[in-house]
């Protein structure tokens, strides 16, 4: 399910949102364990989940995800 | 003030939740009693009516217990508060807890089934024995069903049950499901071509271990999910 490939920045996103991980996943309209296996790389979010992630954090996708190199 | 409603609300359905475990594990305990009892004195049908009823509630008595002991008094409040997550974390726990206890019910029908196909291989078969033989070959679809996302639960929640790391996890499972039967419909080839009935006997266990596995793989995931991702 994850990619080592990709780097998150969707915990720090979340916190400094002041959001947990309920939370997070209750505006993204996902589970929790949606948003706990993002933020810990195990599962890469599709196109769309990551711009639900990003709007939900009033964000970017950039922002929120990166390739590392 | 609605927070401690809510609270109240909830140990009065675990309350009623654990008395009704405690009435049907007595009652299954006695059905278990009973059918051994009777299954030492009797033979023929009416000994396969009671090996199946003594089955049936020792299968029930397991679920029961469990149920008991998910519900017993004196958990703390702050334990049950914190399991209630949203209406979508809940729904997804459910199918979780069953998907793992299916493949329990469905170990305890094997044995009643394997007892039934020996008869069935001698040529005694009737009603109850196929129904015996069937009954874990039946969970052994009911579980991928389940993992799919084709059951009635599913269906009326889809937009809870079937998120994207749902649909992963169901990958994963039925890839791991699908190696086991086809692992396990070889060794069944074998041992068929070996001895016949052999063959036979072997099907309800790759089934129901086929089944099994896409349940349990799925419930593991989504455990591994829960803790740490």
């Amino acid at each position: 399910m994850g990619d080592p490939r990709l780097g998150s920045r969707l915990k720090e996103a979340r916190l400094a949102a002041e959001l947990t991980q309920a939370g997070l996943a209750d505006k993204a309209g996902v589970s929790r364990k949606t948003i706990n296996t993002v933020e810990n790389g195990v599962f890469v979010p599709s196109t769309l989940l990551a711009l639900e992630l990003a709007r939900a954090l009033e964000t970017t996708v950039e922002a929120l995800f990166f390739l590392k190199d | 003030m609605q927070d401690e409603q809510a609270i109240r609300l909830m140990e009065s359905k675990r309350a009623t939740k654990w008395r009704w475990a405690i009435g049907l594990a007595a009652v299954s305990t006695a059905a278990v009693i009973g059918g051994v009892a009777v299954g030492v004195r009797v033979d023929g049908d009416l000994a396969t009516a009671a090996g199946a009823v003594t089955g049936a509630g020792a299968v029930i008595l397991v679920a029961a217990l469990a149920l008991a002991w998910c519900t017993r008094p004196g958990q703390s409040v702050e334990a049950l508060t914190r399991r209630q997550g949203t209406s979508r974390d809940q729904l997804q726990k459910a199918r979780t807890r069953q998907l793992i206890i299916f493949p329990f019910v469905m170990l305890a029908f094997m044995f009643q089934a394997h007892l039934a196909m020996q008869q069935v291989l001698a040529g005694q078969g009737n009603w109850g024995r196929y129904l015996q033989v069937s009954l874990p070959v039946l969970y052994g679809w009911v579980v991928p069903l389940i993992v799919m996302g084709w059951d009635w639960t599913t269906r009326k929640h889809r937009s809870l049950l079937d998120d994207e790391l749902t649909q992963s996890m169901r990958a994963q499972a039925m890839i791991l499901a699908f190696v086991v039967l086809m692992g396990g419909a070889t060794v069944a080839l074998m041992l068929g071509m070996w001895r016949p009935a052999y063959g036979i006997a072997a099907l309800p266990y790759v089934l129901a271990i086929g089944g099994a596995t896409a349940g349990l793989r799925f419930a593991w995931l989504d455990r591994e999910a829960e803790r740490g991702g």
